[in-house]
């Protein structure tokens, strides 16, 4: 499964791709929304973790960029503010697989990560 | 004197606040991540994939880096909750532009602008309302900055013999220094500052004229 992590913070994201990395995932990450775009051009990822508070482009917007590129990619939203429901209710008709709060507990991420390797096999099937 | 306040003023003091906890969080983010690598480091190296020396020290250079950021937001955050304490005093009016432009530069990243304050020749020094002067510029900022990627707003201030004055320039389109000049929160904190605002769409430029004895 290759994942693409996007997050207008350098440190958070490079750190999170590296421990993904580490864990024998195949991860690329970027900072700028329109360098995740030129990547989603190269080659098309099966999932994408999404920040949704980056400038000029937020998360939810850059899903549907991504979106037209790679209809097939899944996607997991990332937020620092208030609760997952609220989040979810309020980023409904964004359409994400899931949505998760800062900071990422990471066996949170990776369950989640499972579960759509798991619905995209039985799709595939 | 009792300090004045509205809705807005209340709204405001919540944006800054949502503002300054999504700037923690975002510390708090960072923080666990390289707290987990180092974690996932270690067992790697139980395992017996040696760690580099080098690499720890990296790695928790950069969690105290993070650390200093956020102990910085706090003491913004600190020094704007006490901006309240008194409706109007004598203030170091390049030390509150200062913490308003702190206080808004996330609101300038998000669109993809930058914040500069000069530095004044002197001190200039002046008889205000520190938490309605940072509401002003907050809200100033937020008229100008959308649509302006790639601009710098640049603030500052300066004294002269009827008080003092900020300034906020840059190269954004005309009409958004006519909706701040406009927008009523914006003349409803000049009133509670006894400040006068002009805007020269033409320059570029508002300025928002302090007088130096605001309760003439």
């Amino acid at each position: 499964m290759k994942i693409l992590l996007v997050d207008d913070e350098v440190d958070f994201v490079s750190t999170l791709a590296e421990r993904l990395s580490l864990r024998g995932m195949e991860v690329d990450w970027a900072s700028r929304p329109e360098d995740a775009v030129e990547r989603a051009q190269t080659s098309c990822y099966d999932l994408a973790v999404l920040d949704v508070k980056m400038p000029r482009l937020d998360g939810i917007a850059l899903k549907k960029v991504l979106q037209q590129k790679c209809p097939d990619m899944r996607f997991i939203f990332l937020t620092g503010h208030g609760s997952e429901e609220a989040f979810r209710e309020g980023t409904s008709e964004a359409g994400a697989d899931y949505y998760l709060l800062k900071p990422v507990r990471l066996e949170k991420l990776l369950a989640k990560i499972e579960l759509i390797r798991e619905n995209r096999k039985k799709e595939e099937m | 004197m009792t300090m004045p306040t509205s809705q807005s003023d209340l709204m405001f003091f919540g944006a800054v606040t949502a503002s300054i906890s999504h700037e923690i969080k975002n510390r708090i983010a960072i923080i666990n991540e390289q707290a987990g690598l180092l974690e996932d480091l270690v067992h790697m190296a139980e395992r017996g994939r040696p760690i580099e020396p080098e690499r720890l020290v990296r790695l928790s250079g950069k969690v105290q880096e993070q650390v200093a950021m956020a102990d910085a937001i706090i003491r913004n955050m600190n020094r704007f909750a006490h901006s309240v304490d008194n409706f109007r005093h004598s203030v170091d009016l390049h030390e509150v532009v200062e913490l308003a432009v702190a206080l808004c530069r996330r609101k300038a990243d998000m669109q993809g602008a930058s914040l500069r304050l000069s530095e004044p020749a002197a001190p200039v020094t002046i008889s205000t309302s520190p938490f309605f002067l940072i509401a002003f510029l907050w809200i100033c900022l937020e008229n100008l900055l959308p649509g302006g990627a790639g601009t710098t707003a640049a603030l500052a201030c300066r004294s002269h013999p009827e008080g003092a004055s900020v300034s906020i320039s840059g190269a954004f389109a005309a009409e958004r220094f006519e909706a701040a000049a406009s927008d009523g929160r914006v003349r409803h904190l000049a009133d509670l500052l006894g400040a006068r605002v002009t805007v020269d769409a033409r320059a570029l430029l508002l300025v928002l004229d302090l007088p130096a004895n605001p309760d003439r």
